[in-house]
């Protein structure tokens, strides 16, 4: 900066710059500018404020910045607007040496625009806001009548309460019907004088909801109890708002009753179908099922009456006795297994989950099978995989199953000459922790186009079936968390194959 | 009969044959179990005397198929069949084959014992016919060929001179070789060699055809 000392600064230069500052925004105060002016010579200084102010035009002459400074000021002050686009620039005072910061100029003019500008900025806002808080009434609006629609005409059961003790504020068309009292007997009354709730645990848990701020119940499954009586069972939802400046709970509640009682029918008739395509699976082969009765009981009565004989002779030998007795009980113990698995096939009992051994199941299945085996001249090949994992499972469901695939090999075989029916029968530890039972036979296989088909319910390639075989074991497999599948072998023949997840470190010895 | 008749049980349930072993045993036949109808044919002896006690559900070959190989082997046993289950159709088909009996399990043991004995006796009486069917064969064999035309004319009823006329011979030789026939055969009288006739089925018998 060049320095000059100049003459005392006269009056008017300190006007101009008082001036100067006030047009100056917020920059500084003015002390702090003119307390070490210097004197100076004349450059002219109309430039930069006469455009705005006349009374300035009489200091013309005043030099207080450099010439580079106002011929950039003078363009900007050219401009057409300048009090809206302020010009910024190293505005260097000639006068005041001492003083060379760079300064904003803003124009007085400017400080109108921008006040203008800031007014019409303002104006548009407060015009926004209005129209915003119009909006926001004409969608409170909305909000209410929907929410009013939906409380009177929701497919739910409704309340509003307030206090923590819930006293009804208001209450739903289908809340008075769930309930059977009408508004006007509940409005005031809390949840627990009207024995809304059949039980203790369900006010606990609703009431603590409403202890706590806006706190909230979602789907809470609970027994609710009418004016008339009958409980049923429900869905509770509850969440705390705020009317006013009173905490109130709305309550949501759906009568899921009919919806538990349909799943708890559809499920017995499932259990009852289950039930009954075992009857039907069971009843193929009453004849050797009999056989496989009468077999042992003609070996204990021979035995029997033999001993008898043997007693009846001078000289007992006790050794032949003994060893008769030995085999009487083990035949009868036999056969009881025989009539025991039986019986649990035949009665229609809840499932039993158990840890099961998959080779306990197919030799339980081939025993009952055995003479329908013999007498369908069908010849066994057996492979049990030992130390084979076990399996959670109802023992008699998986017998079905297995006892279903076991018939459908044979019926499937009939048509083969006797020395053609072979059934193999395997189990072994399958991939990815499950446990496999196959089952093949060298029937004709499944028909193109029918591998899709064939678990479907009433899907039957027999005269006399009624579709229902597969399709429960199907279920009854998915219930087990498994599958099953079926496949046609190259060299003939169909596999089923049935893969139920193994127990965690569960195994056989 | 010397020989103590043998019982061939045929059963391939183990609890079933042991058990029905001691009630024969006791009852003092010699006893002989099976597993299959297929060992049975294999080891059993045509010559000893005895019968089958045979279930007839088993694997492969089952009873009946038993019993249709034995009548064909030409090896005839009675046969006691026993089952699980009374199948009708089936005991009909085994009795029409000659069965002796078809017993249900589980039967008494008496039932079972004289279903046992009355297979034996017919066991016997068939050896019987059967040896002596021999033995007249064996006779037969020794007549000449014109002694057999003379007796088989004899039994058709004819007259020694129908007879004669027929070979174009005189009616005394007919006379001779009939006397012939009558002490070749060992009979008295014509109606004991008609009978023998009967036994055997000349025809069948026709020493020319293989037997």
């Amino acid at each position: 900066l060049q320095k000059r000392r100049g003459d005392a600064p006269t009056r008017a230069n300190e006007t101009i710059i008082h001036s100067m500052i006030m047009t100056m925004l917020g920059a500084w105060g003015s002390d702090e500018i003119v307390a070490d002016s210097g004197g100076a010579e004349e450059p002219p200084f109309e430039l930069m404020l006469a455009r705005s102010q006349t009374a300035y035009a009489r200091t013309k002459g005043v030099g207080l910045l450099r010439l580079e400074s106002q011929c950039a000021a003078s363009t900007h002050l050219q401009q057409r607007e300048p009090a809206c686009n302020p010009w910024e620039g190293n505005l260097q005072p000639l006068a005041y040496p001492h003083f060379h910061r760079i300064l904003p100029i803003r124009s007085a003019g400017y400080r109108a625009g921008l006040r203008t500008a800031e007014l019409l900025h303002a104006k548009a806002l407060l015009k926004k806001e209005v129209g915003d808080r119009k909006r926001a009434e004409e969608a409170a609006r909305i909000a209410e009548a929907r929410f009013s629609a939906m409380f009177r005409l929701g497919p739910d059961a409704m309340s509003i309460s307030c206090g923590i003790e819930g006293s009804v504020i208001d209450v739903n068309d289908r809340w008075e019907e769930l309930f059977g009292y009408k508004r006007a007997e509940v409005l005031g009354r809390t949840v627990r004088e009207l024995g809304l709730y059949s039980g203790e645990r369900d006010y606990s848990a609703i009431l603590e909801c409403h202890h706590r701020e806006y706190g909230c119940i979602r789907e809470l499954e609970i027994d609710v109890r009418g004016k008339a009586g009958p409980v049923r069972r429900a869905i509770i939802s509850c969440e705390g708002i705020a009317v006013g400046n009173e905490p109130c709970f709305i309550t949501v509640i759906r009568d899921i009753d009919r919806q538990r009682r349909a799943e708890r029918e559809a499920q017995r008739q499932r259990a009852q179908l289950m039930h009954l395509t075992r009857i039907a699976l069971l009843g193929k082969f009453s004849g050797a099922l009999a056989h496989e009765l009468n077999q042992p009981l003609a070996a204990i009565l021979s035995n029997a009456q033999a001993g008898l004989r043997l007693m009846a002779r001078d000289i007992v030998n006790l050794d032949e006795i003994r060893d008769i007795l030995r085999d009487i009980v083990d035949i009868d113990r036999r056969a009881g297994e025989v009539i025991r698995t039986l019986r649990a096939l035949f009665t229609n009992s809840e499932p039993k989950m158990q840890a099961l051994d998959l080779n306990e199941v197919v030799s339980k299945v081939l025993d009952l099978a055995h003479s329908d085996l013999i007498s369908r001249k069908v010849t066994v090949a057996l492979h049990l995989q030992s130390g084979l994992r076990t399996v959670r499972g109802d023992p008699v469901q998986i017998q079905q199953v297995l006892l279903n695939l076991v018939i459908n090999a044979c019926e499937a075989m009939d048509g083969n000459t006797s020395g053609k029916r072979r059934l193999a029968l395997l189990t072994e530890d399958g991939r990815d922790d499950n446990v496999w039972i196959v089952v093949s036979d060298t029937g004709p296989g499944i028909a193109a186009g029918m591998l899709d088909r064939l678990f479907a319910s009433f899907f039957t390639t027999k005269a006399n079936g009624l579709g229902f075989g597969l399709s429960i074991s199907r279920t009854i497999v998915a219930r087990h968390g498994g599958r099953i599948e079926a496949m046609n072998n190259p060299e003939g023949g169909a596999t089923f194959r049935i893969t139920l997840p193994a127990q965690p470190g569960a195994r056989l010895p | 009969m010397i020989a103590v008749p043998t019982v061939y049980v045929v059963d391939d349930d183990a609890d079933v044959q042991r058990a029905l072993m001691r009630l024969l045993q006791a009852e003092g036949f010699a006893v002989q179990t099976f597993y299959s109808p297929e060992a049975f044919l294999t080891y059993h002896d045509p010559a000893l005397p005895g019968c089958v006690v045979l279930d007839i559900v088993m694997p492969k070959l089952d009873g009946l198929a038993l019993q249709r190989a034995l009548l064909a082997s030409g090896h005839e046993r009675s046969i006691v069949f026993i089952t699980g289950y009374g199948d009708i159709p089936t005991s009909v088909q085994a009795m029409k084959a000659g069965a002796v009996d078809f017993l249900t399990k589980p039967f008494e043991d008496r039932e079972f014992l004289a279903a046992v004995h009355s297979a034996i006796a017919r066991d016997q009486s068939a050896r019987e016919i059967c040896a002596e069917r021999e033995s007249i064969r064996q006779r037969l064999a020794t007549l000449t060929r014109r002694e057999r035309e003379v007796l088989e004319h004899i039994v058709t009823g004819r007259l020694n001179k129908q007879i004669a006329a027929e070979l174009g011979t005189v009616e005394k030789t007919i006379k001779v070789h009939r006397a012939r026939v009558m002490e070749k055969m060992g009979v008295s009288s014509l109606a004991e060699l008609v009978r023998m006739a009967v036994q055997i089925d000349l025809e069948a018998a026709d020493p020319c055809e293989a037997r």
